[in-house]
């Protein structure tokens, strides 16, 4: 089963460059020079081999990591200087290549980049960088080679490919240079901060665990290309989140999270706002530990804005991935229904990964090259409820033949079509006070004994395979049941579940209440940031159902933190 | 770095009678503290309370640097965090008379919860109150299982499941240490890895060093506790390089250190040339053909030979109960044959704990106390051939059982039978050119134009099989040939010629720490391997 998960709570925030611009020349940066000698060097050859290896990218990443980490009392910090170099090999020619999915077998481990990893890039040495470079290019041309020989007998013992265009268009040759300082940041104080944060935990019996973290992730990425292409962009992620966990009698999981993510100290939140935000999620969190469980139900509902941005990005970002399209394993929902309408008229949803921030925050989304040396472009993928287009890498699919900038890929891993900042555009909105009131309205119309208020999603997965029902399931955090009186009520145990094509037909309504959820999406190209934007809205219907429980039961005594009194650690 | 101070500080019987005398310090304080309101109130309804409770901590601060070819590589572990701490906690439930320990339903390791932990006092207790769960449950559970089994087969065992030895209480604090210069060192790892630059057909060279200090604290509920600290030094080398015929080979070779400072990392400097000059040797050198006749086994090799002929069978002395397989085929088959004679009388086989070091480098497995809180002894396992002793712990087996401290804790099987510094003692002190000419004269003795000298652990040996002429003494490394497949038995110990005088540290990081001399082995075997030659890089190496 292919599934394909978004995975909120992982990992750092976004970002930085409200100016990204061009202050540097390509031609200055070393690790440039020495990775388009290489190239230039291997590449000859390799296109007189048979079968000729006839396209190679090097990606060179510098990234520093810091990070400190507090959980009950105590506090840990993680530090961590690296770069990784890796080298994508394409044999055969762009019709074919060694990297078209096989059919009738796992695409999954196949191979077509490789990584090697080193320490300090200031000092980094030219010949040892050589060497490597060297040796990952030979071993990766020679697995690029036998891909092709098993794409070639796949080709002809399965069955036609439903859409035959070509595995490859060779992306425009580019050259950008953009370098950025690094940020720097006050661990020490940001260290006492958290323990004061988690010190709130203390003495809560509905606490089983907590951990409280900031992490910061920055460097450069330098790309180049056996066609020319130079390009050196900066990324900086840093995030501060926490998380607090508890677990019932019965096995249920519980937890909240919370998470900001900026790109300079100074817009950390001040101690105040943070302790304020962790009482509140105590407080969500003993409610949900006394709340009654969720039944099986289909009720109208309203999904809130971030957990709205978690399901346009879960439920249809992924759909419209390009590649997917001419997969014929692929489920294709949406493949066919270009200049269909798919969802309320007043929707429109956009994919921009060229803003850096929405509303003064920062968009992890954000980038300024793919990961395949392309510029990245907004791009239209519903207008006006009209699916218009999809999110191109560079593997072409019918009526689609260029990139529009969104092969992504994380470092070592073998780009394909990602989201970047996905955002949902309501023409026509209402305050969301009114949202309410049109939802209690449909629990009336429709008799029902309640309709849900989804504050928040943790994550989900969503099935794309043919094989498999084209179905996905999303895992609320928090969740209001708002009764035909007004009154409202936390239950727990919830999970929303669904098929596409129905849930979008059901939006009725929108707010003007945008948000911003900043998350890292898990996918066959490995982890990427992402942004969504979306506003509130209305669902004629949501369908919930049971979460899973753990079958094994919470330890029998209290977490001796919960037990806890007083300030001083012993 | 390694001076200590000692407080021996005695031995208890009673419980926590002990408190005055027992460290004060946040780990001990975190245990006691864990320990004392899971006896009083860790309770399941219907089912037995725990009875005993120990646990473990290992708290270490870890450094590596790597480098490949004149670079540094990502390092796993940096010096300025704080480390964590690896937990064990162990729980019995029932009586020292009957108990679950030593049996089994088939539960292998998957599933284990998360033991590591941060250093602090709640965070400590964090740990130890999930593991102690955890630990519960499951000795209810072999608990009753056991019951029902004995039941079931009949099983009458007049013996306890315990028979309790005095607790220990011995606590060796080390003065405070300062941690190397670490820029010193990544220049010198960076340098030693840049030696693979000097052969066109190595294509890898990676050269890591890895430090570790690690610092013990075991408390259990009949009183016992210790507190130790070791530090680990490791050099290693790993190596990718061609042949002629385009064969790609991967070889490491690793070597343990008393310390970093200077003279050590010129001694692993000298290591690495030395691993790389054997590279040079291997490179072009010729394939050898099928061979039955002598061969001297080089320390690492040894190590191989008397772990499977000899070491596994010293250990799990007593039999696991097991409700899967009714016998227990990894309990150490020597217990049977204590008095006879098993190996040749050219050696003698010691285990011991509580050997701080072997030419100044800090042994892994030295332990003052063992797992179930026992003063550790050291054993004379086999003398002069003939079996002596065995490792023994509170799990009788007789009624003059007592454990001589050398139970390790199985996060499994609970407390087993463990061995720890294994040193090797010739009989006779040969040297090294002494045992190549013992080898050289049975060769002589048999026809042969030629013996061979084994160096690794690996039996398949790109770099690690030398061949020795009878004639002349000359050497040379002989490719793609490896020792036959099966594996050694104690045959083969009966079949040895002779002993080195100098022994090796072999494995400084494992269960199992050996120290090691060369032996001359009467008769091995060695086959050709099978050879697949592979084609030149497209591309010739950067110069």
């Amino acid at each position: 089963m292919k599934k394909i998960f978004l995975a909120l709570l992982t990992v750092f925030g976004s970002l930085p460059f409200s100016f990204a611009q061009e202050n540097c020349r390509v031609q200055d940066e070393r690790p440039l020079k020495l990775m388009s000698a290489e190239l230039k060097r291997s590449i000859k050859t390799f296109k007189k081999l048979n079968p000729p290896v006839y396209y190679l990218s090097y990606t060179y990443e510098d990234e520093g990591i810091q990070k400190v980490s507090v959980k009950q009392d105590a506090a840990s910090t993680y530090h961590n200087q690296h770069n990784c170099l890796t080298v994508l090999a394409r044999a055969g020619s762009p019709k074919m290549d060694n990297t078209r999915p096989l059919k009738g077998e796992d695409n999954y481990n196949r191979t077509f980049v490789k990584t090697v990893c080193g320490e300090n890039p200031l000092a980094l040495d030219t010949t040892a960088f050589r060497l490597d470079m060297w040796l990952v290019t030979q071993q990766i041309a020679e697995t690029a080679q036998e891909e092709f020989s098993r794409v070639q007998t796949n080709s002809r013992t399965t069955a036609i490919r439903q859409d035959d265009a070509d595995d490859f268009v060779v992306p425009p040759v580019s050259r950008y240079c953009h370098t950025q300082e690094k940020q720097s940041y006050d661990l020490k104080k940001i260290e006492q901060m958290l323990l004061r944060a988690s010190a709130l935990a203390r003495g809560k019996s509905f606490v089983q665990n907590s951990y409280f973290s900031f992490q910061v992730r920055q460097g450069h990425r330098y790309f180049a290309d056996s066609s020319g292409t130079q390009i050196k962009t900066p990324f900086a992620y840093a995030r501060l989140s926490y998380s607090l966990q508890n677990q019932l009698e019965d096995g249920t999981g519980l937890h909240r999270f919370n998470s900001y993510d900026i790109t300079e100290e100074s817009q950390l939140p001040s101690e105040e706002k943070l302790l304020a935000d962790v009482k509140q999620s105590l407080n969500e969190l003993k409610q949900l530990s006394v709340a009654p469980e969720a039944d099986p139900i289909t009720v109208p509902a309203i999904l809130k804005n971030r957990a709205m941005a978690v399901f346009v990005h879960e439920i249809l970002g992924h759909r419209l991935e390009g590649h997917r399209q001419k997969l014929d394993s692929f489920g294709r929902t949406f493949t066919s229904k270009v200049g269909q309408l798919i969802t309320a008229p007043f929707i429109t949803i956009v994919d921009d990964a060229t803003l850096p921030s929405f509303n003064g925050k920062p968009l992890r989304g954000f980038y300024e090259y793919d990961d395949e040396g392309v510029k990245v472009q907004p791009v239209t993928l519903v207008e006006n409820g009209i699916l218009r287009g999809f999110l191109m890498s560079s593997s072409p699919i019918k009526g689609f033949p260029v990139s529009n900038g969104h092969g992504r890929a994380e470092s070592g891993k073998f780009p394909v079509a990602r989201m970047g900042n996905t955002r949902l555009i309501a023409t026509q909105t209402v305050p969301y006070e009114t949202l309410e009131k049109q939802l209690l309205q449909e629990i009336r119309s429709q008799h029902k004994p309640y309709g849900y208020i989804i504050e928040d999603l943790s994550g989900g997965f969503t099935n794309d395979s043919t094989n498999q029902p084209q179905v996905f399931k999303l895992q609320p955090d928090f969740v209001y049941r708002l009764y035909p009186d007004g009154r409202r009520e936390v239950v727990r145990g919830v999970d929303i579940v669904g098929t596409p094509l129905v849930s979008f037909g059901a939006v009725v309504a929108a707010a003007d209440d945008y948000a911003i959820f900043n998350g890292t999406c898990g996918a066959e190209s490995g982890s990427v940031p992402v942004s969504g934007i979306a506003p509130s809205v209305l669902l004629k219907s949501l369908e919930v159902e049971k979460t899973a429980k753990s079958e094994s039961r919470p330890p029998i005594l209290p977490a001796p933190y919960a037990l806890a009194r007083g300030e001083e650690s012993k | 770095m390694r001076s200590c101070i000692f407080f021996l500080i005695g031995f208890l019987a009673t419980g926590w009678g002990m408190a005055a005398t027992l460290p004060d310090n946040m780990y001990f304080r975190a245990m006691k503290d864990e320990m004392q309101r899971n006896l009083k109130q860790l309770r399941l309804k219907g089912h037995p309370n725990p009875y005993y409770i120990s646990y473990r901590l290992e708290h270490g601060k870890r450094l590596n640097i790597a480098a490949n070819m004149g670079a540094l590589v990502p390092a796993v572990y940096d010096p300025r965090d704080k480390g964590s701490i690896t937990a064990t906690a162990f729980v019995s439930v029932g009586s020292d008379k009957q108990d679950g320990l030593g049996f089994s339903d088939g539960e292998r390791s998957s599933g284990l919860p998360d033991n590591s932990v941060w250093p602090s006092y709640y965070a400590i207790r964090q740990g130890l109150w999930q593991l102690t769960d955890e630990a519960y449950l499951k000795a209810v559970d072999l608990y009753e299982k056991k019951m029902a089994y004995k039941q079931k087969k009949n099983i009458q065992d007049p013996l306890p499941s315990v028979m309790p030895s005095t607790p220990a209480q011995v606590v060796q604090l080390e003065e405070p240490s300062v941690w190397p210069d670490v820029e010193r060192l990544k220049t010198e790892v960076e340098q030693i890895s840049a030696l693979g630059k000097s052969l066109p057909f190595v294509e890898s060279f990676v050269a890591n060093l890895y430090i570790a200090q690690w610092n013990i604290y075991y408390l259990n509920s009949r009183g016992a506790f210790t507190q130790h600290a070791y530090w680990v030094f490791r050099f290693s080398i790993e190596a990718l390089f061609r042949q002629t015929d385009g064969k790609q080979s991967n070889k490491s070779t690793v070597m343990w250190l008393p310390d970093v400072s200077v003279s050590e990392m010129a001694r692993a400097r000298q290591y690495a040339q030395d691993f790389l000059d054997r590279i040079e040797q291997a490179h072009g050198a010729k394939s050898g053909t099928a061979y039955t006749g002598p061969v001297l086994l080089k320390p690492k090799a040894a190590a191989r030979m008397l772990d499977e002929s000899v070491l596994k069978d010293l250990v799990n002395t007593k039999p696991l109960l097991l409700a899967y397989t009714d016998n227990d085929k990894n309990a150490g088959k020597l217990y049977q044959k204590r008095s006879v004679r098993v190996s040749t009388n050219l050696l003698s086989i010691y285990d011991r704990p509580l050997t701080r070091s072997f030419e100044g480098i800090p042994l892994a497995r030295f332990m003052p106390v063992d797992d179930e809180g026992v003063a550790a002894q050291n054993l004379t396992l086999i003398a002069n051939g003939f079996v002596q002793d065995f490792p023994l712990t509170q799990r009788p087996l007789n009624k003059q059982h007592r454990s001589n401290g050398h139970a390790a804790l199985s996060r499994i099987y609970g407390p087993r039978e463990e061995l720890t510094n294994v040193f090797v003692e010739p009989k006779e002190q040969w040297t090294d050119a002494q045992m190549e000419e013992k080898l050289r004269d049975h060769c002589r003795e048999l026809g042969l134009e030629y013996g061979y000298i084994l160096h690794d652990e690996d039996p398949a040996g790109d770099l690690g099989i030398e061949r020795i002429y009878t004639a002349d003494g000359r050497k040379e490394t002989i490719l793609n040939l490896q020792w036959d497949g099966n594996f050694f038995t104690q045959r083969d110990l009966r079949s040895v010629l002779a002993v080195g005088g100098k022994k090796e540290l072999v494995d400084n990081y494992s269960d199992v720490v050996r120290i090691v001399p060369s032996i001359l082995l009467e008769e091995a075997e060695l086959v050709p391997q099978e050879h697949k030659p592979h084609r030149q890089p497209f591309v010739h190496r950067p110069r």
